[in-house]
C-alpha cells in the first residue's frame, strides 16, 4: 500500500536526520530517486522552491512527494510521518531532561555548548552575508572568479542590522521591508 | 522554571504557526523569529534557555525547527502540546507546498520570487548577526568562553565540523571537564 510505503520512508528520514536537513540531502536524494518518486531535476526544483518558500527543506520535500504520489492525503501522511520520530523521542526523553537540567554535569555541559552555539550562529550570519554580498554571476561589479559585489545587499544588511540591534525593531517587519526593497531594487 | 504559567494549546499553535509561516531558508533563520515570539512576546523562555533549547533541538533526530516547537510544546503541555506545536510549525509550509506542487515548474522561473529572496537573504544575515552578538554577550563571561566561541565560529565558517559535530564536541568537552573537576574535588578531600 502506497500510504504505508510513504509513511515508512519519511519516518526513516525523520529518524536519521540529525543536525539539520542539509546534512541528510544525500539520503533523501537516494530514497526519492531510487523509488522513482522524484527525478533528479524535480529534486533540484524542490530545493530551489524550499529556498523561496517558508519551511524546512525536508518538510517541503515530504509534502511535495506525498502530493505527487497520492494527492493531499499522501502529502499529509508523508509530512506527519516525518515529524513522528521527533515527537516520540521528545516525549521519551523530555521528562528526563527536565529532571536533570540543573545537575552539575548538565550545567557544565551547557556552559560549554552555549558559546559553541553563539560561535556557530556568528559563522552562519557571516556566510549568509558573504553569499548575498558577493553573489556568483550577479549583475553588479565584477569582483573575483565570477563573483560580483552587490551594494544593494550591503545596504539592506546594514539597515536591518542597525534597526534590530540598536532599535530593537520587530524582525518580521524588518524581513518584510528587506523583501520589499529586494523586489524594488533587485532585478 | 515557569512551567506553571498558563500556556494554552491555542497559544502554542498560533505562536509556532506564525514562526513557521515566515521561516525562510534553513534552521538558523528561525532564531530571530523564535527569540521574538517565545522569549520577548510570550516570555516562555529566557534568552539563555532559548540557546539551550536550540542546542537540544539539533541533537534530537528530525527537523530542527520542528524539534524546537516540539520541545517547547512538551515542556508546557506534554505530548499533546508537543503535537500541537509541531503541527503549528508545519501548517504554513505544508499549505504553501501543496499549492505549489501542481504548478511548481512555473514558480522556479518567477523572477518576483527571486528578487524577493535576494532582498530576504541580506535581511536574514542582519537579523542573525544581531542574535549572534547577543548570544555571545550572554553566553561568554570569561576569556575561556570567548575562546570556545571563536573556535566554534572558525570551525563552522571553514566547514571543518557540521553543527551536530560541533555540539557533540561541546558536550564531550563538558563531560570531560565535569569528570576532571570531580576528581580534583575528591583529591582535595583525601587526607595527606
Amino acid at each position: 500500500m502506497i500510504y504505508l510505503q510513504l509513511a515508512y520512508v519519511f519516518f526513516k528520514i525523520g529518524l536519521f536526520t540529525i543536525g539539520g536537513g542539509m546534512a541528510m540531502l544525500p539520503l533523501i536524494h537516494e530514497e526519492m530517486t531510487a523509488r522513482e518518486w522524484m527525478t533528479n531535476d524535480e529534486f533540484l526544483d524542490v530545493l530551489a522552491i524550499s529556498e523561496m518558500t517558508p519551511g524546512p527543506m525536508v518538510v517541503n520535500a515530504a509534502t511535495f512527494v506525498g502530493y505527487r504520489i497520492s494527492g493531499i492525503p499522501g502529502s499529509l501522511v508523508a509530512t506527519l510521518s516525518l515529524i513522528l520520530p521527533s515527537l516520540l523521542i521528545v516525549c521519551l526523553i523530555g521528562a528526563l531532561w527536565q529532571r536533570h537540567r540543573n545537575d552539575k554535569v548538565s550545567l557544565r555541559i551547557l556552559s560549554i555548548v552555549r558559546p559553541v552555539i553563539a560561535g556557530m550562529v556568528l559563522a552562519a550570519a557571516t556566510k549568509l552575508l558573504i553569499a548575498s554580498v558577493f553573489p556568483l554571476g550577479g549583475r553588479g561589479i565584477e569582483f573575483l572568479a565570477g563573483h560580483t559585489f552587490d551594494w544593494r545587499s550591503v545596504a539592506i544588511f546594514v539597515t536591518v542590522f542597525i534597526a534590530t540591534w540598536r532599535f530593537r525593531a520587530n524582525p518580521l517587519i524588518a524581513l518584510a521591508c528587506g523583501g520589499a526593497v529586494g523586489i524594488v531594487l533587485m532585478g | 522554571m515557569s512551567d506553571h504559567k498558563k500556556v494554552t494549546l491555542g497559544m502554542l499553535y498560533r505562536s509556532f504557526a506564525g514562526v513557521g509561516a515566515v521561516l525562510f531558508g534553513g534552521g538558523y533563520a528561525m532564531l530571530p523569529l523564535l527569540e521574538r515570539e517565545v522569549v520577548e512576546r510570550r516570555k516562555w523562555y529566557t534568552h539563555q534557555e532559548m540557546s539551550d533549547l536550540y542546542a537540544l533541538a539539533q541533537v534530537i533526530p528530525g527537523v530542527i525547527a520542528v524539534n524546537t516547537a516540539i520541545l517547547v510544546g512538551h515542556r508546557y503541555r506534554g505530548a499533546i502540546g508537543a503535537t500541537i506545536a509541531a503541527l503549528g510549525m508545519i501548517s504554513a509550509p505544508t499549505v504553501v507546498m501543496i499549492t505549489l506542487a501542481t504548478s511548481y515548474a512555473t514558480v522556479t522561473k518567477w523572477t518576483l520570487f527571486t528578487r524577493l529572496f535576494d532582498g530576504l537573504r541580506p535581511s536574514v544575515a542582519g537579523l542573525l548577526l544581531a542574535v549572534a552578538i547577543r548570544m555571545i554577550q550572554r553566553g561568554c563571561k570569561s576569556r575561556w568562553e570567548y575562546g570556545i566561541a571563536t573556535a566554534a565560529c572558525i570551525a563552522a565558517a571553514g566547514s571543518l565540523l557540521g553543527p551536530l559535530g560541533l555540539i557533540l564536541s561541546g558536550i564531550a568537552i563538558g563531560i570531560i571537564w565535569h569528570l576532571w573537576a570531580k576528581r580534583q574535588a575528591t583529591k582535595m578531600e583525601m587526607p595527606q
